[in-house]
């Protein structure tokens, strides 16, 4: 259903607006009588200013002056990658987390799940202290219960990494107690196939910077895969072509995967075939580069291109990387085979600093839950995990757990598996406390509490502590790490520095000799290609915004779109365009998928690029016990399936996780239709030139080709022409470094308030973001894209984000009959909240639909959530327009410092949210008006063009053709060949 | 109906005539709090400006610390009072009464066990949706008077009048929008004039409107 096509009886209206309408109608007289009365009050009683109150401090805290945010390293804890974070805390509370710059892991950047680490801090719904039963009970009597049962206790958890947290961990075995970890989205296989081949069962460290040529086997390194941040920073490095480089080392980028997948999206060639073929297809390639490993099984790769792309790893020898996030050791081994042969150990890829972001041990929890269902647990503490629910065999989990005698669950919510403990004893939020880390082996990473805990909570580490009587049990965790960690630093280091800086240990290269590969190993590899297929196989894969499940209330990231299909507020059944055809289904239609013994409901999504005979499902959706996600507004009653709600339970989207390793999924159409909250649903740029691109080869005969055809604007314009004295602010962003990631869009939204608006409302259009990731796909035969096309089409995607474009002529301060909107001396296009009174005329006749206007009152209701505002910038009311202002805030802070200092405004001295967190560097920000400024230097790349150039606007915000590492296309040589005959 | 839309329009013509009907005078009574000149609470310790600015010359930062290191001047802590009053008591009755309040507000514990500190009534208030930076205007600015000579900073009286002689702190100026932009536009045209475009005055909406 689209907009406007059922609206004479309001039936499309918002409830919230349906109601208003109805009070208004209903009691128009009475309103009337009230504002008459209202404004005699008013008059009557004289209203005089209420007295606000200040109250100062007893004592200053040395160096802190109220009202000035100050920076503490962290170390994030959204997902397993375990980045180096800087919380920007202002009078006591976290406002802003940022990457951390001295970090190895991930420098600057930061992903989309990581800045909404907040909303997880102020979330109202976290256990305020430790239950029994559900009910509140004192820390003395939780702590009683489990000092009573500890000893000999199973302590399961996620991957713990840390010096001294795994000290803790020994401490709790040398009581008699065992420890079972696990990685809900598992990399068991890798770390085991290099036991096999290597003798050392790890992840090893991944170089995607010295890598020439990556192959990608359903790892999606650039979205979700072990590092995604520091992953895709290192890929981008070598697809950088600003400031002169020539590209003579830009990598390839290979993925063979049957979703679409960031990767994929991002990938210089993509492959499509089914999971069932992976095996064979990695055989294969291990059989053209010389390997007897076994019989090659079938595959629907034609030979030409496998003879191509195995020529290509062995022209890039020790420069290829090739990975896959496969969950067959078998397939592992045969990856790793590859990389052995092609010399690739020791320099894309090593095991002399492996990766501990996943220490997750499958066999261990398989033994588990067998002894569990035997009964011979007597006591089960689970710590940060929630297998109940994200457990392939979450059910028999939680059948097994009523035979334990004593559960107790160390966690910060109510989760599916808490709720089911005997015990919750309430965790801090990993804001709130203290904590270390190892993510890379020699990498170390502390963090530190950003607030005073909100609630009655206790560092999970103490609780541990406590219970096994051990006297560190009685001190704050703070005293434990320190003492842990003054006995451990590294020479010519202190504590303070320590926590100072968050991070440090191991960098250069690594010495000592390479671990020898153990061909013998590969004998059990012949099974690899032996994996039956299916005729509708089910793939699941981490989410990019919810991860594992964990995010599931966090409201910023259910609003992010998913980057591939736009759609936010549930995870779908994405299928080929012919897969939904053959199936009967179309977009929308909730569709049951079952394996055996598990089945899910999800609303059913077209997905040009996959692979035929293939259902792809996010995992992380579909949590039952999550609770309410966003207060007020009944945000969440729409969010959630309505099946599920009937039956009290909020869950939004269906959960996936049962289907991991399951092959065939049946799928059966439910009879109903659900809107799909979509922020875009156009999917092509309709042959004009908004997302340029180019090949490599071409770019580098010409570097301005992709970019040659400009038409050029009819300069006419109402206003003056511009002349910046100072500063002139402008953004360029490159497109061949952005992967769609959608970390700006978060980091926007956190630094500038912007609220959430809910499914609903997104459904409307209404989303609120100052920023968006478009997404455009284009038809590999250079025809023009149609999604619903069904003949077998290989489409190449690409990103674009778009914000306010801060334009010289800009359409929007036309139309403004109360001067809102207006220019700045700089270049800015700014808006003021305060004199807007809402005729949306600006929005209409923007031409980047980059305004966004405030149909309701959007403001949490609640005073906790409150807290996560940024104090500098103001939080809109309803009727107001907003949109960009290239975080005005953070340009009047960078000049202000630099006033301080009495210097000018260096480059990168000032950094807007989205530029700031961007892992690849895609966004650069500065003085246009500075020659030195990286800005400036960009806006004469020949790659640089403006978006609608042709209707002279005349924007700041400026673009980088995007260039693609494979054979130019017939239809852009053709491009390539009009331009030069109008030339000559 | 039609004595529906009579009532109507009789109340409608009521509501908006009152102000007039109660005379011009009650109008300004409305009172926003930028606006709202002559404000001048009771505060819950009789501190005089006059006595501590005036008489006693004490610098204006040696309590407002935060006036040039960001954006709220900032109260003295409790414990900048007590730098002179732990032997500065008094001498008068009323004066040792007064005084006396500090000792109690830290001794006295809030229900978290800690001392509860005074509570002063916020005098100078800027509406909700401006935002005003002390350290920009105090530490940054430079002030070209009439005749052209350059001050470092803007002098607080520009804004919060002269505290010297005041007494109990009391607004003397409305803080709109005109007051800020017509110091905002002539100290602009003068830095131009005096060559120093860095440090010019912005006039643009973004400068005070995020």
């Amino acid at each position: 259903m689209e907009i406007g096509t059922n609206n004479n009886d309001f039936s499309d209206m918002p409830p919230e607006l349906k109601a208003e309408m109805k009070e208004v109608s209903q009691s128009r007289r009475d309103f009337m009588k009230v504002t008459g009365m209202a404004a005699m009050g008013a008059v009557i009683a004289g209203c005089t200013a209420e007295d606000r109150h200040v109250k100062p401090l007893i004592k200053k805290p040395e160096g802190i002056t109220p009202g000035v945010a100050y920076n503490y390293a962290s170390t994030c804890q959204g997902c397993s990658a375990n980045c180096g974070t800087l919380m920007k805390v202002r009078d006591g509370r976290p406002i802003k987390l940022e990457g951390n710059a001295i970090s190895p892991i991930n420098g600057t950047g930061l992903c989309a799940t990581g800045q909404a680490q907040l909303w997880t801090l102020y979330n109202p719904d976290r256990l305020h202290s430790p239950t029994k039963g559900g009910e509140p009970v004192e820390w003395s009597d939780i702590d009683a219960a489990a000092k009573a049962v500890a000893g000999g206790a199973v302590l399961l958890t996620g991957t713990i990494n840390g010096p001294c947290a795994n000290s803790v961990i020994n401490k709790f075995k040398a009581k008699g107690g065992r420890h079972v970890s696990y990685d809900a989205v598992s990399c068991y296989a890798i770390a085991k196939a290099h036991g096999q081949t290597h003798g050392t069962p790890v992840i090893p460290g991944y170089y995607f910077d010295q890598a020439t040529t990556v192959f990608s086997f359903d790892a999606d390194f650039l979205g979700a895969w072990i590092s995604p941040v520091g992953f895709a920073r290192d890929w981008a490095t070598r697809r950088d072509l600003k400031f002169g480089r020539d590209g003579k080392d830009m990598s390839r980028l290979v993925s063979f995967e049957a979703r679409m997948s960031l990767t994929g999206a991002n990938a210089d060639e993509r492959v499509r075939i089914k999971d069932s073929e992976r095996g064979a297809v990695l055989m294969d390639l291990a059989k053209r580069l010389g390997g007897d490993l076994g019989a090659v099984g079938k595959h629907s790769v034609p030979e030409a291109d496998m003879a191509r792309l195995a020529e290509e790893l062995k022209q890039a020898g020790r420069r290829a990387l090739v990975i896959t996030g496969s969950l067959d050791v078998n397939e592992q081994l045969v990856a790793n085979w590859i990389n052995n042969k092609l010399g690739a150990y020791g320099t894309t890829l090593d095991l002399r600093r492996p990766s501990r972001q996943k220490l997750g041990d499958d066999d261990a929890l398989a033994q588990l839950i067998k002894d569990m269902s035997a009964g011979s647990v007597k006591t089960l503490i689970v710590w940060g995990v929630n297998p109940v629910y994200d457990l392939p065999n979450g059910a028999a989990f939680k059948e097994a757990m009523g035979k334990v005698a004593n559960t107790i669950a160390i966690s910060s919510h109510a989760d599916e598996t808490a709720s089911e403990c005997q015990w919750i004893a309430a965790e801090d939020d990993p804001l709130e406390t203290w904590n270390d880390f190892e993510p890379v082996q020699g990498i170390f990473s502390l963090a530190q509490p950003g607030i005073r805990r909100l609630w009655n909570t206790r560092s999970g580490f103490a609780s541990l502590l406590k219970w096994i009587g051990d006297p560190d049990g009685n001190k704050d965790y703070r005293e434990v790490l320190k003492a842990f960690w003054e006995a451990n630093l590294p020479r010519g280091m202190n504590w303070t520095q320590a926590v100072e800086q968050g991070t440090g240990g191991a960098s250069g290269d690594v010495r000592g000799d390479h671990p020898g590969f153990n061909n013998a190993a590969m004998g059990a590899a012949r099974d690899a290609g032996k994996v039956e297929s299916a005729t509708l196989e089910v793939v699941t894969y981490e989410s990019y915004n919810l991860r594992d499940g964990r995010h599931a209330t966090n409201g910023w990231l259910q609003e992010m779109a998913d980057p591939m299909s736009r759609i936010s507020w549930t995870n779908v059944a994405f299928m080929s365009p012919a897969t939904m055809k053959a199936q009967g289904v179309d977009e929308g239609d909730m569709v049951e998928l079952s394996v055996e013994g598990a089945s899910c409901k999800v609303p059913a999504n077209r997905q040009p690029g996959m692979a035929d005979g293939v259902v792809a499902v996010s995992l992380g959706y579909g949590r039952t016990k999550a609770g309410p996600i966003v207060h007020g507004r009944g945000v969440e009653e729409d969010a959630v399936d309505p099946d599920l709600l009937d039956e009290g339970i909020h869950a939004i989207g269906g959960n996936a996780f049962p289907f991991i390793g399951a092959k065939s999924v049946s799928l059966s159409a439910t009879g109903r239709t659900i809107r799909l909250a979509k922020v875009s649903t156009h999917d092509s740029q309709e042959d004009r030139p908004i997302l340029k691109q180019t090949s490599l080869e071409q770019w580098k005969k010409n570097p301005k080709s992709g970019n040659e055809h400009e038409i050029p604007p009819v300069d006419i314009t109402l206003w003056p022409r511009w002349d910046y004295k100072g500063h002139k602010w402008g953004m360029v962003v490159d497109l061949n470094s952005c992967i769609g990631c959608s970390a700006c869009q978060v980091a926007c939204s956190i630094e500038n308030n912007v609220p959430v608006v809910g499914k609903e409302e997104v459904w409307y259009r209404r989303e609120m973001h100052w920023i968006r990731v478009d997404t455009y796909y284009e038809d590999n035969d250079g025809s023009k894209f149609d999604g619903k096309k069904t003949e077998d089409i290989n489409p190449e995607v690409g990103f674009q984000p778009m914000m306010c474009q801060h334009c010289d002529n800009a359409p929007c301060e036309t139309v403004c009959p109360v001067i809102a909107t207006s220019h700045s001396d700089e270049g800015l296009n700014v808006q003021a909240y305060n004199r807007c009174i809402g005729t949306r005329y600006c929005a209409n006749n923007c031409p980047y639909k980059v305004r966004r206007f405030n149909w309701f009152r959007y403001e949490n209701l609640n005073l906790t959530m409150n807290l996560v505002l940024n104090p500098d910038i103001v939080v809109r009311s309803r009727g107001v327009m907003e949109k960009c202002s290239m975080c005005a805030q953070r340009i009047y802070d960078g000049k202000r410092e630099a006033a301080l200092h009495d210097t000018k405004i260096v480059d990168g001295a000032i950094t807007p949210a989205c530029a700031q967190t961007c892992p690849t560097d895609a966004i650069t920000f500065g003085d246009l008006n500075d020659s030195e400024h990286k800005v400036a230097k960009l806006l004469k790349d020949p790659r640089n063009y403006a978006v609608l150039a042709e209707i002279n606007t005349r924007p700041g915000v400026t673009y980088l053709t995007k260039v693609r590492n494979r054979p130019a296309k017939e239809s852009e040589l053709k491009l390539t060949a009009n331009d030069h005959g109008h030339d000559h | 109906m039609n004595a529906k839309l009579a009532i109507l329009f009789f109340l409608l013509t009521i509501g908006f005539a009152m102000p007039i009907l109660l005379g011009v005078r009650s109008v300004p009574d409305i009172q926003l709090p930028n606006l709202h000149t002559d404000y001048q609470p009771e505060q819950p310790i009789a501190y005089s400006h006059r006595l501590h600015a005036g008489v006693l010359d004490i610098d204006c930062q040696y309590c407002h610390t935060g006036a040039d290191k960001g954006r709220h001047a900032t109260l003295p802590n409790v414990q900048t009072c007590m730098n002179c009053h732990a032997t500065a008591k008094g001498r008068t009755d009323s004066a040792k009464a007064e005084i006396g309040k500090l000792q109690l507000a830290m001794q006295d514990k809030n229900q978290d066990g800690q001392p509860d500190g005074v509570s002063w009534k916020r005098v100078h208030n800027n509406a909700d949706f401006v935002y005003f930076n002390h350290q920009t205007h105090v530490r940054i600015a430079k002030f070209i008077d009439d005749s052209g000579n350059i001050v470092d900073g803007i002098d607080c009286v520009q804004c919060h009048g002269d505290m010297t002689t005041a007494g109990v702190a009391k607004q003397q100026e409305q803080l709109t929008m005109g007051f800020c932009i017509n110091c905002h536009r002539t100290q602009n045209d003068r830095h131009v004039t005096a060559n120093l475009p860095a440090l010019a005055p912005v006039n643009s909406c973004d400068a005070c409107h995020r």
